[in-house]
């Protein structure tokens, strides 16, 4: 147990961590310090550190001369991934780590098998898993093969496989992505108990609930240098916000468009299914609104996103643009009609990360813009290009800078610029903020109310309440592939996060349409 | 001065450096042993160049290739990686020849009628592995491939019962008839006619690719089948067009390279036209317009080293070990991703940003 | 000869076993490139290699055994040769299989005519050929006795491969470490795996056993070399691997397949029918069984 007398020295110790790429500096004189049992936060918009620091203590980087890290007080040299291991830190990717094709023991002793003559020792590898498995109170067998879990259980597998390293200092980098509800409370007991084995935690979120949750104190990254340590009492969400950016955001969410309440009804979809993950869902969408669609993931929220737009089939229901009746059998008949939709998944179906800003914002428009013959017009596509780069505040060299060097939220950006060029009447947009920095998603927000504002109906997805509550008209909440619950925003009744979340999970009546 | 141009300028730069640095590299081993390694690596390097005779060579050289280069280009661009231009040249000239024997004489077209069948007929190989992907997602790369050999022995046999001239030593077609053979254009090589067709075919594309409606579809598709999906393009006709060009233009590579060179039609081995082609695809990195100079650059090569064979007595194979280590140099990342590299075109360019 | 007794005669089934070994060596090769993310498409390269480097040494040597290890020690180079390309100077992985491929067809043409003045083939060097084995008592059961023995060595070799390579891929740490590092290399590198060592070795291995294959071509299926021997067995072999859906035995099972396919071929000229059709078929046949297999949606997505 602890010493009493005088002060001992704490788990981990990072003292004055640089790091430059080539001529950029990603770290300058970063500080940070774990105590045993504690859960430290650690915070900054994309690109502020974060990673780079986690990277530099598990071994995928090095650090500049000049710093230390220290174990326990002692100074240790962590030059690999081995070392990092070694030193007792494990790090739980985002991204999932596991080998799909290999069985949980194999996976969580991979890279220091039990051997015995040559083979790997299975019975003995898979008896230790069942130690660790137990531990986290997982039901499956370590013999199950990683690609039959979920999303959810593989997080936990790793989680199993730091413990079954006798990992002391555990990162977790944004765990509870892919977690269910379920899975998250799961997880808040594990670290619970972690905690109660003096293992340190560095936990790296945006989720400001998760933070309040959890964390014992949070430390605030930005551009590369430490901004500051707030303890438990302190944690504020402005406070932290402010951190973050670095100026204070007084109208970070910006609802200036008037309430939809008087407008005309734009779109009207009536009992939209597929049978599969939507159940017939009916709502109006007015004029100038903003209709958020909330619920957890895993709702059906994208799927029936994706019906309206026509991307997937469906098997019921209709759709009606100012009141005319549309036949929108596929994603073309949909951006015919108006209605244009921003995938969540930008770098898989949207961008094309090898073409220019050009190409990609004018990709949609160019079969209208094409002379005779079929050829593309270039004087057109530089013209949309140049509006959208103005227009949206695209930061990049030029038009032909190629979209993969840029960052997320101008990314983001060039997208959205493709969609407006259609001049569309209807915007799904589908997690319009994922991965993208506090700075860029504050524009898009006043971008989002700039459109409901020119009379566009916005249709938005998010999975982030505070932005959900920040910027919509209107709420509709989904549970199960059916809408559950419509809150509407008055003046002297503002929507709340409770009021999402009792509909989303199921506390609230369902007083939705029959 | 456009900076984005200088930048471009400065990749094209290093590019030749590693080129030349390779060539020599390649290239020195051979000559050291020898009484005047110079001579050697002159006759390699400037043999080519030392008269209109010679360039009149490398463009001979430089015509099939390119085109089984623009062939590979348009394969390519769609997302697959179908290796069946390479029996495509050999389906494409075996097609021509029977056609230019088979059927009654067009006049002054007979060499049309002789390129279009074999175009044809060609496009087979392409669009087979192509179907079998979309329809039932087998694997174009593994199916292309065996597919090749597949297709020669079929050729080989028909070549055998059908176009077989008894009289001749081995196996070779009866003669080419003199009026379906291509002109020549320079006495003392075999530069044809189909030269200014490959020039013109790779311009065609290169406007098609990059100036057309139909040919930014095909780069959607090519980058990204999900989003066209989601565009609701029709994907599986745009990829299937891009296989039925590709072996068209495979297919034409073969007529052209029978109908302008040979007497008859002697093939019983696959020609390895096609793996050059993919060769120069992957130097002109996949764009049409640099198709012409990447084929000029082989052809340059190839008769690099039949001056090494002919002066120094070093096999004209020497070019196929130059050309492999081509590829690797100029596709290898380490150099062209290299940070110093990186560093110096952003360099340029940020002056360009900030004036 | 009728059909039956062409299906029942010994030496038909002598032939299939000559038939496959070298397919059966290359295709293992294949598969442990394949597993570890390093898909090998410079076989048909590395076995050329390897012939021509198992004729040279043996040749000069007299010794069929050192001509051998030489072939292996030849493809080996060359799996490492690809692996610095891709690994090391940063190559496209399938670029740098062609290239092998281009290389060593340029390069063993060369080697040939250095050391014996002859461009085609090595006729006039005195090689080396791998010893057939006659297997002690087997011989003697009756029936399948002269059957099973008096083989080549390498034969055996190849059979005798495809339990060691299951074996080895699922049950050391070597084994698992190729399969974590071809599925997800980056989860391989955060638990401390060097994928590139990983490849690196998986590479070697599989030109190890490309080296060998073409061994058995000049130095037991002949005993020369000729240019381009290989006649695409590297590319049949890849299509046999990915046959095999990425197992030993289920290699060993495609190539038995292509390999009666081939005997059949063989056999079916001495009823006069067509020689090169006959030669077709064990073309025909994987992209057919490929088709059906992908159509039912039972093959895992293959090479690249």
């Amino acid at each position: 147990m602890e010493q009493t007398s005088g002060r001992p020295a704490p788990l981990l110790e990072m003292r004055h961590i640089s790091k430059t790429f080539g001529s950029m500096a990603a770290l300058k004189d970063v500080s940070l310090s774990v105590e045993r049992g504690e859960v430290h936060a650690l915070m900054g918009e994309n690109g502020a550190g974060k990673s780079t620091l986690m990277k530099i203590l598990s071994g995928a980087y090095r650090a500049d001369a000049g710093g230390s890290i220290l174990i326990d007080g002692r100074e240790v040299d962590i030059d690999g991934p081995q070392a990092g291991r070694h030193c007792g830190i494990a790090v739980i990717y985002q991204e999932l780590s596991l080998a799909p094709n290999l069985t949980v023991a194999q996976n969580i002793f991979l890279g220091r098998e039990h051997r015995r003559g040559g083979f790997t020792d299975r019975k003995a590898q898979e008896a230790a898993c069942r130690d660790v498995l137990a531990r986290l109170r997982l039901a499956f067998p370590p013999s199950t093969v990683v690609s039959r879990l979920s999303l959810g259980e593989r997080q936990l597998v790793e989680i199993a496989r730091a413990l079954a390293s006798d990992a002391r200092i555990l990162v977790m980098d944004e765990p509870t992505t892919s977690l269910s509800l379920l899975e998250t409370e799961r997880l808040y007991e594990i670290i619970a108990d972690l905690k109660a084995h003096g293992i340190g935690i560095i936990y790296i979120s945006h989720r400001m609930e998760e933070i309040y949750a959890l964390s014992d104190r949070v430390s605030v990254l930005r551009d590369g240098r430490y901004v500051g340590t707030l303890g438990r009492d302190e944690i504020v969400a402005e406070r932290l916000v402010a951190m973050m950016v670095g100026r204070d955001l007084s109208s970070f969410y910006k609802k200036d468009h008037r309430p939809a309440a008087d407008r005309r009804t734009l779109l009207s979809v009536r009992d939209i299914a597929d049978d599969v993950r939507v159940h017939g869902c009916s709502f109006d969408l007015k004029a100038g609104e903003v209709l958020c669609l909330a619920g957890l993931v895993g709702s059906g929220r994208t799927e029936l996103a994706r019906l309206v737009y026509g991307a997937d089939p469906r098997t019921r229901g209709s759709i009606a643009l100012d009141g005319r009746a549309l036949d929108i059998r596929r994603a073309r008949d949909a951006i015919a009609a108006g209605i244009v939709y921003l995938t969540e998944d930008r770098r898989r179906l949207g961008l094309f990360l090898e073409m220019s800003i050009n190409d990609n914002v004018s990709i949609n428009v160019a079969a209208g813009d094409a002379h005779g013959a079929g050829f593309t017009n270039a004087v057109k596509a530089r013209e949309r290009a140049d509006r959208a780069m103005k227009t949206l505040e695209i930061r990049a060299t030029g038009i032909s800078a190629k979209t993969g060097a840029l960052s997320g939220g101008n990314q983001q950006k060039v997208l959205l610029g493709r969609l407006l060029e259609t001049e569309p009447r209807v915007l799904i947009l589908d997690e319009p903020t994922r991965g993208v920095d506090v700075g860029a998603k504050s524009e898009i927000y006043r971008l989002i109310d700039d459109l409901a504002t020119r009379g566009i109906g916005v249709l938005m997805i998010s999975s982030e309440l505070p932005e959900v509550v920040g910027v919509a008209d209107r709420v509709l909440v989904m549970r199960d592939g059916r809408i559950v619950g419509e809150i509407a925003a008055a003046p002297d009744q503002p929507i709340t996060q409770e009021a999402i979340m009792a509909y989303a999970t199921g506390v609230a009546a369902v007083d939705a349409d029959a | 001065m456009n900076r984005a141009l200088l930048a471009g300028l400065v990749r094209l730069a290093i590019t030749l450096a590693v080129i030349a640095a390779v060539i020599l590299a390649v290239l020195i081993p051979f000559a050291l042993p020898h009484d005047q390694p110079g001579a050697v690596v002159a006759a390699f390097l400037l043999g080519p160049l030392s008269s209109v005779r010679h360039l009149g060579n490398v463009a001979e050289y430089a015509t099939p290739i390119a085109f089984t280069g623009l062939a590979a280009t348009v394969v390519f661009r769609s997302g697959l990686f179908n290796l069946g231009i390479e029996s495509g040249v050999f389906l494409g000239g075996l097609a021509a020849t029977a056609a230019a024997l088979l059927l009654p004489s067009f006049g002054p077209f007979t060499p049309l009628v002789a390129i279009i069948v074999g175009a044809v007929v060609g496009s087979i190989s392409c669009v087979i592995p192509g179907e079998l992907r979309l329809r039932w997602d087998a694997p174009e790369m593994v199916t292309s491939l065996v597919l090749n050999f597949a297709i020669l022995y079929a050729g080989v046999f028909f070549l055998n019962y059908y176009l077989r001239d008894p009289a001749a030593g081995s196996l070779m077609s009866y003669r080419i008839p003199a009026d379906a053979r291509l002109d020549r254009l320079l006495s003392g090589t075999r530069l044809n006619s189909g030269a200014i067709v490959a020039l013109a075919a790779c311009l065609t594309v290169g406007i098609w690719l990059y100036f057309t409606r139909s040919g930014l579809n095909l780069r959607i598709v090519g980058q990204g089948p999900a989003f066209a999906a989601h565009l609701g393009l029709p994907s599986r006709r745009i990829i299937m067009q891009a296989q039925l060009v590709g072996g068209l233009i495979a297919g034409m590579a073969g007529a052209i390279q029978v109908l302008g060179l040979y007497p008859r039609f002697s093939w019983t081995q696959l020609p390895g036209l096609g793996w050059t082609g993919i060769i120069i695809a992957i130097l002109a990195r996949e764009n049409p317009f640099y198709v012409v100079p990447a084929a000029l650059f082989l052809g340059y090569l190839q008769v690099g080293g039949d001056f090494l064979a002919r002066d120094i007595g070093i096999p004209s194979e020497v070019v196929g070990l130059v050309t492999a280590a081509i590829m690797l140099a100029v596709t290898a990342s380490a150099i062209f991703q290299h940070p110093a590299v990186l560093r110096l075109i952003r360099r340029i360019r940020r002056v360009e940003a900030a004036q | 000869m009728t059909g039956l007794a062409i299906i029942t005669d010994p030496a038909t089934f002598a032939t299939v076993l000559r038939v496959m070994t070298p397919l059966l060596i290359a295709a293992l090769g294949i598969l442990i490139s394949d597993r570890a993310g390093v898909f090998n498409l410079g076989m048909e390269g590395m076995m050329l290699t390897g012939a021509l480097a198992g004729v040279l040494v043996s040749a000069w040597t007299g010794s069929a055994w050192l001509g051998l290890s030489a072939a292996i020690v030849a493809g080996g180079l060359i799996g490492a040769l690809m692996a610095f390309a891709v690994n090391g100077l940063g190559a496209n992985l399938i670029i740098a299989g062609i290239a092998v491929n281009l290389a060593a067809s340029s390069g063993t043409t060369l080697g040939l005519f250095f050391a014996t003045g002859d461009k085609g083939m090595s006729g006039a060097l005195r090689s080396g050929v791998m010893p057939s084995l006659d297997l002690p008592f087997v011989r003697d059961i009756p029936g399948i006795g002269p059957l099973v023995s008096g083989h080549n060595v390498l034969t055996y070799g190849a059979l005798l491969a495809v339990p060691l390579i299951s074996l080895m891929m699922a049950r050391t740490a070597f084994g698992l470490r190729i399969r974590a590092v071809g599925v997800d290399p980056k989860a391989a590198a955060t638990v401390g795996i060097s994928v590139k060592l990983i490849q690196l070795q998986a590479l070697v291995l599989s030109g190890m056993l490309g080296g060998m294959a073409g061994a058995y071509l000049s130095m037991g299926y002949v005993s020369w070399f000729a240019q381009d021997m290989t006649a695409g067995r590297g590319f049949i072999a890849i299509a046999i691997e990915v046959m095999g859906m990425g197992t030993a035995w289920g290699t060993l099972a495609a190539t038995i397949v292509i390999a009666i396919a081939e005997t059949l071929a063989i056999t079916m000229q001495t009823f006069g029918l067509p020689n090169e059709l006959m030669q077709m078929i064990p073309y025909v046949v994987p992209i057919v069984i490929l088709t059906i297999w992908t159509a039912r949606g039972r093959a895992r997505p293959a090479g690249r």
